[in-house]
């Protein structure tokens, strides 16, 4: 028995190494089961919550450069989300287009308004649509909120529009209700206001009536709404009507361009008793 | 330095956080330097193998717990603590300072190196051989806390290996 303790007090340390090393891997053996589990997870957790007050102090210290980086994610981050609202907006109008009207049954080309000259006196259109895709001179140019105006110039990826609001542009438009015929033009100013023309005074139009295209018009078709009229003033003759119009020009991004209603006799039979015209001037005979 | 106990204690819990949030994350080629490891062979020469073990234990407990591989951790520093045990030198021990420097170092490197030894034997957390691990990131690792070792005995070992 002597022995034996001599034993164990002459190697002491090696019996305390096998006893540590016995729990060292009892630990590892049993790592999985619920308590241990429970114990590392809780140190992770306290490993976590002590990381993060460690890097909270260093983003202190890193602030202005931290500062900087963002701003400069966040700018970039920026243009791609003004990209990306500029896409789904544009996606959104056209699809809105071909949603409202049988655009994509009916010949119809769709087109986005690419330029636009303003002033208070002219209004022009540019559109990325030309020769190539089948525009051509004198379509009626639309949405599906109403009419736009026609194509005066045609290259072979663009065309011009002359809209609604063009002191040149005149169409002929009835009332919905009461069939009252007039002659839509444009005064200048605001761009949500247009005019109508020789309406007489013995017209039963009222005010809220909507105004169509008719079939009179060499280019539009017929049934296009124009505007709702918003003040009727009589005069000598005439009424003198203001509406306003059905089109929103200030927003306007895509449109449709109606296929060509050419009916060569028509046109010819109008115009053979009608004056030369003079190049360069757009023809107002609408 | 028994005295000292929860002073010891104290500057322990120290290092393994210091360790774990701070030097751990300096690494070379996979390896970082490793303070408790330094510690553990610094008590183990000064104190012996069971104090040494004793401390190794507990250090593993607490880096194991936060590093979440307890097991291991304490395997690793017991081990550290028993080899490095073996170049204990004695309190009434007539050694000059540069012949307690040399065993400390000669600690260092031995718990460095069996302390990665067992570590690797039952961990591979960057998935590379054996052998590898065992003998260039063992090399390597020796080297950097024989490195660590070398400034804290420049620093603060000086008074007590004098005495």
């Amino acid at each position: 028995m002597q022995k034996f303790f001599n034993f164990l007090v002459k190697h002491n340390a090696y019996l305390l190494l096998l006893l540590y090393c016995s729990v060292a891997l009892l630990v590892i053996r049993f790592e999985q089961d619920d308590l241990l589990s429970k114990i590392r997870s809780g140190g992770t957790e306290l490993q976590a919550s002590i990381s993060d007050k460690i890097t909270s102090y260093g983003y202190l210290f890193n602030l202005r450069k931290e500062n900087e980086r963002l701003m400069k994610i966040n700018a970039e981050l920026l243009s791609n989300v003004l990209r990306d609202q500029t896409v789904l907006h544009d996606e959104k109008n056209r699809r809105a287009l071909f949603a409202d009207s049988a655009a994509a049954s009916s010949g119809y080309i769709t087109a986005r308004v690419i330029d636009r000259k303003f002033s208070s006196r002219e209004n022009m259109l540019l559109i990325d649509a030309g020769k190539k895709r089948g525009i051509r001179r004198d379509m009626t140019v639309l949405t599906p909120q109403g009419l736009v105006g026609r194509v005066i110039f045609v290259s072979d990826n663009y065309a011009k529009v002359m809209p609604v609001i063009h002191s040149d542009f005149k169409v002929s438009v009835s009332s919905d209700r009461s069939n009252a015929l007039g002659i839509l033009s444009w005064n200048g100013g605001a761009e949500h206001l247009a005019a109508i023309e020789h309406v007489p005074i013995s017209s039963p139009l009222k005010k809220g009536e909507m105004m169509l295209t008719t079939d009179f018009s060499t280019f539009s078709p017929r049934s296009i709404p124009v505007g709702r009229v918003i003040r009727i003033k009589p005069d000598k003759l005439f009424y003198s009507i203001d509406i306003r119009l059905a089109v929103d020009f200030s927003s306007l991004t895509y449109v449709l361009v109606a296929p060509l209603k050419t009916d060569p006799e028509k046109i010819e039979a109008f115009h053979e008793d009608l004056p030369q015209e003079q190049p360069g001037i757009t023809n107002p005979v609408n | 330095m028994t005295r000292s106990l929860p002073l010891l204690l104290v500057l322990l819990a120290v290092l393994c956080l210091i360790q774990v949030f701070g030097l751990s994350r300096l690494t070379l080629f996979g390896v970082s330097p490793d303070i408790v490891t330094t510690f553990v062979a610094v008590i183990s020469v000064f104190t012996g193998q069971r104090t040494g073990m004793t401390y190794g234990f507990a250090s593993g407990m607490l880096t194991g717990l936060l590093s979440g591989n307890i097991g291991v951790s304490l395997l690793t520093r017991i081990v550290e603590g028993f080899i490095s045990g073996y170049c204990h030198v004695p309190e009434k021990s007539h050694a000059t300072m540069t012949q307690k420097s040399r065993m400390l170092y000669l600690a260092i490197v031995l718990a460095s190196f069996f302390g990665n030894l067992v570590f690797n034997l039952f961990n591979d957390p960057l998935g590379e051989s054996l052998a590898y691990r065992i003998f260039i990131s063992g090399t390597l690792t020796c080297m950097m806390n024989l490195l660590l070792g070398i400034a804290l005995n420049k620093l603060f070992l000086r008074k007590t290996l004098s005495e």
